[in-house]
């Protein structure tokens, strides 16, 4: 090699890296774009809810007084709606933070038990409006080194997915046992069913087993970023006719 | 004798919301739509709890929180936020150093937001 294309093959690397570092800034500032974005949308979308949430279930909890037949039946509806929206704000924050990679899960020695029955007590109204009976079944569980509150949201979601593919007075039932060095949680419903060429599918952004039920398709993605955050795996079983069953296990602390 | 609480917040619908709310739930209330108009009516009146929006124009819900810490008559005052901003933005460190005894996201849940408020008055 000549000394001429030893000097051309350098000036070109530097123009290489010049371009990578130009390339990096332009990403990084991107990146810091998208950050303010989904801040402003946090707040600008959150703003305006707030009063209608809290204005709607205190008019439905008669804190502002009488309602009549219709009043109350109109106001249900707007109140299911305002939480969809709610319910999607949260979702599409969560899963933008999951996949920026910024999000510290603050794990500390927990017990699943009480959590469990924290959130399926919360998750019961949910249950009632479609008179679902939602219960639990536990044996006694080793501590997990988990962040609750991400556990608890992993939870709901799978509570309320269980719920909304449950026919009008069906079955929901939250297991937790111990299998070996692991934790084993299962949300059992006995509604509809998923066909097996679903399964891979389930767990990824955006996809939907039936689009006629609302909701953004992002639950079970968040649950899947959160469990193997943890060190779990998460899946579906699902026949024809029995209805689901989601798991997800958590390592046992040791 | 009802506890007062004051809600400080540059929304008026955010404010007239948890007027009703604590009103409902017999607490006295007071809005304030400014860090400076909170200063001036704290100078005036009696408050049991502050609960201040994070993110506010001018003077933000941090620096009313120093603002109050720092003055003389109203060190004592209990105060928590009451906001959208994140737990992350909000930081740990702050909310100890203003003594602030509560943080509360909106979205809130009324029966939440109401169990909180009467644990912070005392009642």
């Amino acid at each position: 090699m000549t000394e001429r294309t030893v000097e051309l093959a350098s000036r070109e690397l530097k123009e290489k890296v010049k371009e990578l570092k130009r390339a990096y800034e332009e990403l990084k500032a991107l990146d810091r774009m998208k950050d303010e974005f989904l801040a402003m949308t946090a707040h600008e979308l959150k703003t305006p809810l707030t009063p209608m949430l809290s204005l709607v279930r205190q008019m439905l909890d008669r804190n502002l007084g009488k309602l009549n037949e219709k009043q109350e039946k109109a106001l249900r509806i707007v109140s299911r709606g305002a939480e969809r929206l709610g319910s999607s704000i949260e979702k599409i924050l969560e899963i933008s933070k999951l996949e920026s990679g910024r999000v510290e899960l603050n794990k500390e020695k927990i017990q699943l038990a009480p959590l469990i029955q924290d959130v399926t007590e919360q998750m019961k109204p949910l249950a009632r409006l479609k008179k679902i009976t939602l219960t639990q079944r536990m044996t006694k569980l080793p501590p997990v080194e988990a962040d609750g509150r991400r556990m608890a949201t992993v939870l709901t979601n799978l509570i309320e997915n269980a719920v909304k593919f449950s026919p009008e007075g069906g079955k929901v039932t939250v297991e937790a046992k111990q299998r070996g060095n692991k934790i084993l949680v299962q949300v059992r419903d006995k509604g509809v069913s998923i066909a097996k060429k679903d399964f891979p599918k389930l767990f990824t952004k955006f996809f939907q087993v039936n689009h006629t039920r609302p909701g953004a398709g992002l639950g079970l993605n968040i649950c899947k970023w959160l469990v193997e955050a943890h060190g779990g795996k998460i899946w579906c079983e699902s026949k024809l006719g029995k209805g689901s069953t989601f798991s997800f296990t958590l390592p046992v602390k040791r | 004798m009802a506890k007062k609480v004051m809600v400080v917040d540059d929304e008026p619908d955010l404010c007239e919301t948890v007027k009703l709310l604590l009103e409902g739930k017999g607490f006295e209330t007071v809005a304030a739509q400014s860090g400076a108009e909170a200063l001036k009516k704290l100078k005036e009146e009696r408050v049991d709890l502050v609960l201040i929006d994070f993110f506010m124009p001018e003077m933000t819900g941090r620096a009313l929180a120093a603002e109050i810490r720092a003055d003389q008559k109203l060190k004592d005052l209990k105060l928590a936020f009451l906001t959208v901003a994140l737990f992350g933005e909000v930081g740990e460190e702050d909310l100890r150093e203003l003594g602030i005894l509560d943080y509360i996201q909106k979205p809130f849940d009324n029966e939440d937001l109401v169990r909180r408020v009467k644990k912070m008055v005392g009642e």
